[in-house]
């Protein structure tokens, strides 16, 4: 669904965390009957049995490049290709993945890779498997790069990997890292992009065609299920015996179905056509309705719905403004419509995750009070507004120009949860004068035209953090991304802002140097110190508006299968419906 | 042979014509003839079938919501109410609310202006092109024809739904009159066709080929002697195309294409709805049934409404009717003339 424009756009984590929320789409095809049944074997395995679960690509459509944004199905990615790490967001510890061990100290790290994992084609992830990798995820724009030249990635032995910091990485800042990469590269695909990179090239193989654009009909995986091939409307996955987690799982298909609006998923797996969803938003209103056997497993997203604006249109450049809306808006209420038990509002406008259990303040420590919440108050607005200029008359906002105080506000109409905040907080702006408007935007025009393409915007919504859970990340991704310059036409290479903590004076703001110390990120003082001053950046300037922060939600029929309770603290690593499977602990039933 | 001199003199005076009348009438017996035969005889054969009395109630009720409704009933608001109330619950949210607490009564009331606005601009678009198209094409004939009919086939072999969200997609219109024409961009190309054939017999009637003799003019003639016989056709053409815009504007808001920014229209309430899982979840369904209903209801209107003045168009049924009011003149022509 993401338009090619983008590619250029984003680096290579993006898309991962933009197709979460694609799974939120627009317009349905319903797909075929379940094909579950069958008897236990000896081993234990239920045969012919498969874990059914929707994707958004048609089958026909799909490739299996990850660098190439378009029709890459990344729900079926999760379980054909081993993670280096995993975070778990109970405990927020990192489990073994592909590494399974590291160590790190301020100049380098040593990662250990997990032996007698095959490649679905024969042959054995080594640790030139992992070099690969790492090297082509910097070369395609991976911010480790900032931290990590690729001449200082070394395949030590077969199993042991050495990188060699250019600046100290704390160990947690680079396991944040680790976390957003599969492997997914195998010799054979990507052998030939890597050495023209190394070259001096931009990534093309043999064959003339460049990384973002190569295609991929057959995967070479890494993960515990292997492609099998496509029937009517799904995608067939076959376990691969060899892999060390596939003692642990009891049957033999995964299979995905092209489903891709939230209602067809929903009504599928109510009637059990289906076996499991993930980061499907659903309304309290339907997980009332499902019956008892669907699980429902609760995540921290680590990303919400924020406003994002034009920093070039004349008034949401201005400071006041972005203010001013921000005292109108009321965040709680329009979480509560939004999704009243999945979304929390954002506390402090901070640009700092953990909103749910308010630890986000934490980070902001003594200075908390002095950040300023945004709570609602329409006479502080008024007063910024004035003060930029605007004058109210019978009830309406008016610029310099005399022209009414109006945008649209642009979204994907398929996004319930974000279409539910944008009709809230735009009755908000209404009663204060504000001519908001909602303009509903097809998904694939939204993100390709709207957002990544030159038809632009002067409003939208955008998410304001990234999966990552540390803050380093989610400010990054405000103040230190390539959306900055593309997108939001925000330059935050300096920012002229009051001391941090207080109301008037002025000091000088450099993001990107902060972040570089925060990267350090060694749990001292000063990274504290390094996060409130991002953080007061945000805060005070807005270059976004932080509103919510969701929870994903997960489903798993147990009719067939059963699964751990979402306490586990398994059950709290991106996603349920795939990482218990390698954990074996979600298995099929046997009959 | 003097005789026939004379003849052709009286003729060629005005005294031929004068002659033919044995009464005349005064300014006054016009306008009164006029107004029986345009307005009230139409009007009693509107009232004397029962469909076009649903049709009319029907209809005008949803002028009477778009109108007074209103100003009677608050704009909808986020959060006037909890979340997905039930309806027939309350008296202050009788169709109950939506998922962000608007009520639900509030936004079909509040949709139908624009609905109707909309649903007038598609007809009247449709309609007017199709009739002027059509008549002029059959009538002139020749050159004439062939070029309009070229144009017409052409723009009716562009497949409609697939231009239309091509349009809508690209334009992203917001006036509903806009939204109105889009919809019926190219549906007036089938119906001209169809008028253009209607004439080209009409055109070669006796009494057709009598005024052009007379030397009336061509709009004139169009307007007397042709387009009453082709209004029926018209007409039930106008209300389809009113009801495809309907159909089509909420199709269109349903699969996204159309954007909005506010609930304008019962096709945006069927989409939130769907999207927060009405067909899942009684307790979202009558905010999806709401807007179905309306829909229904208002289609159901303008086919008893056309069904019934079908019969307004036709100058036997009219004659009898223009005359009602006065049951001892039988002497009326049956184009409601008085001899």
């Amino acid at each position: 669904m993401l338009d090619d424009s983008e590619h250029e756009t984003c680096d290579s984590k993006s898309w991962r965390r933009r197709n979460v929320l694609q799974a939120a789409g627009l317009a349905g095809v319903t797909g075929l009957a379940g094909c579950i049944g069958g008897e236990t074997d000896d081993d234990g395995d239920t045969d012919d049995s498969a874990f059914v679960t929707p994707e958004v690509v048609p089958p026909e459509n799909m490739q299996f490049n990850s660098y190439n944004d378009n029709n890459y199905p990344w729900r079926a990615g999760l379980i054909l290709f081993d993670d280096f790490v995993y975070f778990e967001k109970l405990e927020n510890t990192f489990q073994p993945g592909i590494v399974t061990d590291w160590t790190v100290t301020e100049t380098d790290a040593t990662l250990d890779v997990r032996e007698n994992v095959p490649w679905h084609d024969g042959g054995e992830v080594t640790a030139d498997d992992v070099v690969r990798k790492l090297k082509i995820e910097i070369y395609d724009g991976s911010n480790l790069g900032n931290y990590v030249d690729v001449g200082g990635i070394d395949a030590t032995d077969d199993y042991t990997v050495e990188l060699a910091f250019d600046q100290p990485l704390a160990e947690d800042m680079f396991l944040n890292f680790l976390m957003e990469i599969s492997l997914d590269t195998p010799e054979s695909h990507y052998q030939e992009f890597l050495e023209d990179f190394e070259d001096g090239g931009e990534g093309e193989n043999s064959a003339g065609e460049m990384l973002g654009e190569y295609t991929i009909d057959e995967p070479i995986g890494s993960g515990p299920f292997a492609f099998d091939g496509t029937a009517e409307q799904e995608l067939h996955l076959e376990r691969f015996d060899d892999h060390p987690d596939a003692d642990d799982i009891n049957f033999t298909g995964y299979h995905f179905r092209f489903l891709d609006t939230n209602e067809a998923r929903w009504q599928e797996i109510e009637s059990g056509q289906i076996d499991g969803l993930h980061t499907v938003f659903t309304p309290p209103n339907i997980v009332e309705g499902f019956p008892d056997h669907i699980e429902e497993f609760r995540i921290e997203a680590n990303y919400g719905m924020g406003i994002m604006w034009n920093h070039d249109h004349e008034h949401f450049g201005q400071r006041e403004v972005r203010q001013a809306i921000a005292h109108v808006i009321d965040r709680e209420e329009t979480a509560q419509n939004a999704g009243p038990d999945t979304e929390a509002p954002v506390g402090i406008p901070s640009g700092v995750l953990s909103n749910h259990d308010g630890s986000a303040e934490e980070w902001l420590g003594e200075y908390a009070d002095e950040f300023n919440e945004y709570e609602t108050d329409t006479d502080r607005a008024a007063e910024l507004l004035e003060s930029a200029g605007f004058q109210r008359d019978d009830g309406t906002w008016y610029d310099e120009n005399g022209d009414v105080l109006e945008f649209q506000v642009k979204a994907p109409g398929g996004y319930s949860d974000w279409v539910d905040g944008i009709q809230t907080f735009n009755q908000h702006l209404n009663d204060f004068g504000i001519e908001a408007e909602f303009l509903a935007r097809d998904e694939a025009a939204y993100w390709g035209q709207d957002i990544y393409g030159d038809e632009g915007f002067d409003v939208a919504l955008h998410e304001w953090a990234n999966v990552q859970r540390h803050p380093y990340f989610s400010l990054e991704w405000l103040l230190d991304s390539g959306d900055n310059e593309n997108v939001r036409n925000y330059d935050a290479s300096e920012i002229e802002l009051p001391p941090l903590g207080e109301e008037s004076g002025s000091e000088r703001y450099v993001p990107a140097d902060d972040l570089e110390e925060l990267a350090l990120a060694d749990g001292t003082d000063e990274e504290r110190t390094h996060v409130q001053r991002l953080a007061w950046a945000v805060n005070q300037d807005l270059v976004m508006l932080p509103i919510m922060e969701k929870q994903d939600q997960s489903f798993i029929a147990t009719e067939r299968f059963d699964a751990v309770s979402p306490d586990d603290p398994d059950a709290h690593v991106d996603f349920p419906t795939t990482y218990l499977v390698r954990q074996g602990k979600l298995t099929a039933k046997s009959e | 042979m003097s005789s026939r001199t004379e003849s052709v003199d009286v003729l060629e005076s005005d005294k031929a014509l004068e002659t033919v009348a044995d009464e005349t009438l005064t300014r006054r017996d016009r306008w009164e003839l006029a107004i029986e035969r345009s307005v009230l005889a139409p009007a009693r054969i509107v009232w004397s079938d029962l469909r076009a009395r649903v049709g009319i109630a029907i209809l005008s009720g949803f002028v009477a919501m778009a109108i007074v409704g209103t100003r009677v009933i608050d704009e909808p608001r986020t959060g006037e109410g909890d979340r997905l109330e039930p309806a027939f619950q309350s008296l202050a949210h009788p169709l109950g609310t939506d998922s962000v607490g608007r009520d639900v009564l509030g936004q079909i009331v509040h949709a139908t202006p624009n609905m109707l606005l909309m649903i007038l601009a598609g007809g009247v678009f449709t309609t007017v092109m199709a009739t002027t198209v059509g008549t002029t094409s059959g009538y002139l004939g020749g050159r004439a024809d062939r070029l309009i009919m070229s144009v017409t086939d052409i723009v009716m072999t562009i497949p409609g739904l697939p231009l239309v969200v091509i349009l809508a997609a690209a334009l992203s219109p917001q006036n509903p009159l806009v939204i109105g024409v889009i919809l019926t961009i190219n549906a007036w190309a089938g119906l001209a066709r169809a008028i253009r054939s209607q004439v080209l017999t009409i055109r070669k009637n006796a009494y057709v080929e009598a005024s052009k003799a007379m030397g009336i003019s061509t709009p004139s003639v169009v307007r007397r002697d042709i387009l009453p016989n082709i209004m029926p056709y018209v007409l039930i053409n106008f209300v389809e195309a009113a009801r495809n815009v309907i159909f089509a504007s909420v199709g269109l808001y349903f699969i996204g294409v159309l954007p909005y920014d506010s609930v304008v229209n019962w096709g945006v309430m069927i989409d939130l709805a769907y999207q927060g899982g009405a067909l899942q979840s009684m307790a979202a369904t009558h905010w999806l049934l709401a807007p179905l209903l309306t829909i229904t209801l208002l289609s159901f209107g303008l086919i008893m409404f056309a069904q019934g003045t079908d019969r307004m168009f036709n100058p036997r049924v009219r004659a009898r009717h223009t005359t009602s009011n006065d049951g001892t003149d039988s002497t009326a022509s049956p184009t409601g003339d008085r001899r």
